[in-house]
């Protein structure tokens, strides 16, 4: 993510604020890279969510990219999940 | 006594145009030579990590996007020890003042990231400016992989 993808996710996550969204689980699962400007929108995405009071969450993410987050200390900043269960209940107050 | 030329060192070179369509076929290569030199797990994701990302400034502040400029790859890789340099086209950046708001860096700035993440998974990370345009060479110590593959020695 950061390639030409990025302005799909982006449409994607706009779409999903638009339709009232606040909490966001993103299925990294394809995901087999990641670069800063991938990072960007997701720091993006969680800023725009905690303005409304929700979270932007990440699901099925690769060593590689768990690598990336925790170099980049955003690991703090995203809660990741490999069950999608376990993600969904996390939102729950 | 090497078995063969490559065992002493090679050269891998590769020139795409500035789209980020390539960071897609940049990352292929990188893992196909991950494989191919049988790396561990940490030094492949430095290695792969850190190359997307000097592509991408390649790409996208160095050459602006524009396609008809070209990103140049060049992997020179000896038993021990890959160095990659990236060039592309571009006048350069003030590296002081990029690093500069690097430190003073929230967790959540949206830009600039890069060059703290190369410098985090890259034992080297050097910047040349030029009339030719600006280059970043990365280099990286590899670890030679253990019995069980896990890439720790």
């Amino acid at each position: 993510m950061g390639g030409p993808d990025s302005k799909i996710f982006d449409e994607v996550l706009s779409d999903a604020l638009e339709s009232g969204a606040t909490n966001v689980l993103v299925d990294m699962a394809d995901i087999s890279w990641v670069n800063s400007t991938g990072l960007g929108i997701l720091i993006a995405g969680h800023r725009t969510l905690s303005l409304k009071g929700g979270v932007l969450k990440l699901l099925h993410v690769s060593k590689r990219i768990e690598s990336l987050l925790m170099v980049t200390k955003l690991n703090t900043l995203f809660e990741s999940y490999d069950d999608e269960s376990q993600a969904i209940a996390s939102f729950s107050p | 006594m090497p078995k063969s030329e490559t065992d002493k060192g090679y050269t891998i070179s590769i020139t795409v145009p500035s789209s980020v369509h390539m960071l897609g076929v940049i990352d292929k290569l990188v893992e196909g030579l991950g494989d191919h030199l049988d790396l561990g797990p940490e030094d492949r994701n430095a290695l792969a990590i850190s190359v997307i990302e000097a592509g991408t400034n390649a790409i996208q502040h160095g050459n602006n996007y524009d396609e008809s400029k070209p990103v140049d790859l060049r992997f020179d890789i000896k038993p021990e020890r890959i160095a990659v340099t990236v060039r592309d086209t571009g006048q350069g950046f003030d590296l002081e003042k990029v690093e500069k708001d690097l430190e003073a860096a929230d967790l959540l700035r949206y830009r600039g990231r890069g060059i703290l993440i190369m410098r985090e998974l890259m034992d080297e990370v050097a910047f040349r400016f030029g009339k030719r345009g600006t280059t970043v060479k990365l280099a990286k110590t590899l670890h030679p992989r253990d019995g069980d593959g896990d890439g720790e020695k």
